[in-house]
């Protein structure tokens, strides 16, 4: 396997490749969960003890379920948001009592019911590449060699003319972070799965920050794999 | 002090059970600790200041890990000690005759000086259920009679509590 293969998009059944669906953990996630969830009383007194008081949210009751049947995948604040949509909290019953005497949930039954299998292909569009741009705001482009390191990546992501032009440190930060931006929205680079694509943002920021070289490596190489014109799903990183 | 927290000895708590809420289209289920179903307030005996303010000053909260109703004794106490502190300087501003009662050295002590430790506390605890044997909850005294006497009480507290 060659170093700037797609591994991922061989894989893919004929039909994918032929629609190009954006992959996302996101959707693992989703598969895994069941339809309904019931929550008893001891559920109940699981998800709540992580908090402060006795309500019950929804982001609350995802996060259980989520560590309960795929442990071990963490979910960030955007994506957490996004899940969000895709489930509800239901009541079975006029009238639910929560009971601490005698440890029980009466009068009807407390469901997360998930509404959709699937994340729906506009919100994972829109999410392409945020949390990466999000890193970039805490990356000091002050520290030596910070400046000629953002015009290489300048140079490589194209149409930064003006930050290449400009010697301000928070300018070349907005103009970074706005090309990054519409790069996304666009999907400039057709890259169809959102932890790639998040990547590219902390890649950056690693080697504006610190010259990590393997983190410049990978977002070469990434950059060299957009010649193909190919949706781009996954690459072979340099650890 | 003692005095007090001997009232809030048979406090009870209200029984850990909540009628349940689902709020905010299906995004939130709200229990509403500070109204369970079977809520519990003390009844304070009739006629007895202290027991009406303690009841006042009555407040549980839930502790979610332990799954029950909890009162902190001293906390109500300490609580009704303030408020009685506050009414006896409440009660020397709407009964001294004088054109401007907060300028009175009486007034002053008892609003900002007033010393605060227990052998004097239980001393304004009981000074205290005097002044509301003749006053209304809002201080003002119904019966001006005793209102001299309660002043010269007062002064005297003031007087030995000050050389101290």
């Amino acid at each position: 396997m060659g170093v700037f293969d797609d591994k991922k998009f061989e894989e893919l059944d004929w039909i994918s490749q032929a629609t190009e669906p954006i992959d996302s953990q996101m959707n693992e996630v989703l598969g895994k969960v069941p339809e309904i969830i019931s929550i008893d009383f001891p559920v109940y007194k699981k998800i709540v003890d992580s908090g402060y008081g006795l309500d019950l949210s929804l982001v609350s009751a995802i996060t259980y379920a989520i560590a309960k049947f795929t442990p071990g995948s963490p979910i960030s604040r955007s994506q957490m948001s996004a899940l969000e949509k895709c489930f509800v909290l239901e009541f079975a019953g006029d009238e639910i009592i929560l009971d601490f005497e005698n440890k029980t949930i009466s009068g009807g039954e407390i469901t997360l019911v998930k509404l959709n299998s699937t994340m729906d292909e506009k919100v994972l569009e829109s999410m392409l590449g945020s949390e990466g741009i999000d890193q970039l705001t805490y990356a000091r482009f002050g520290g030596p060699g910070a400046l000629a390191r953002t015009n290489e990546v300048m140079e490589l992501l194209g149409k930064c003319e003006d930050g290449l032009r400009t010697r301000s440190e928070r300018r070349k930060r907005s103009i970074l972070h706005k090309r990054m931006r519409i790069l996304f929205k666009n999907n400039e680079w057709k890259i169809k799965d959102t932890e790639l694509a998040n990547k590219v943002g902390a890649w950056i920021a690693e080697y504006i920050t610190d010259g990590n070289l393997s983190a410049f490596s990978n977002f070469c190489r990434l950059k060299v794999m957009t010649h193909k014109d190919q949706p781009i799903y996954s690459m072979k990183e340099v650890e | 002090m003692t005095k007090l927290l001997e009232l809030t000895e048979n406090f009870k708590m209200s029984r850990p059970v909540f009628c349940l809420q689902l709020d905010n289209g299906g995004r939130n289920i709200r229990a509403n600790t500070s109204h369970p179903k079977h809520i519990y307030r003390p009844e304070p005996t009739a006629g007895d200041p202290l027991s009406e303010l303690v009841c006042e000053n009555y407040r549980e909260h839930f502790d979610v890990k332990g799954g029950v109703f909890q009162i902190d004794r001293n906390e109500i106490a300490h609580r009704s000690m303030q408020q009685i502190r506050g009414n006896i300087a409440e009660f020397i501003e709407k009964n001294q005759e004088m054109r401007n009662p907060r300028q009175s050295k009486l007034y002053r002590w008892a609003y900002r000086n007033m010393p605060n430790h227990s052998e004097l506390n239980d001393v304004l605890v009981m000074v205290y259920k005097y002044l509301r044997s003749f006053s209304n909850s809002d201080m003002k005294a119904r019966d001006m009679n005793h209102v001299n006497n309660a002043i010269a009480i007062l002064e005297a507290i003031m007087e030995k509590y000050e050389q101290r």
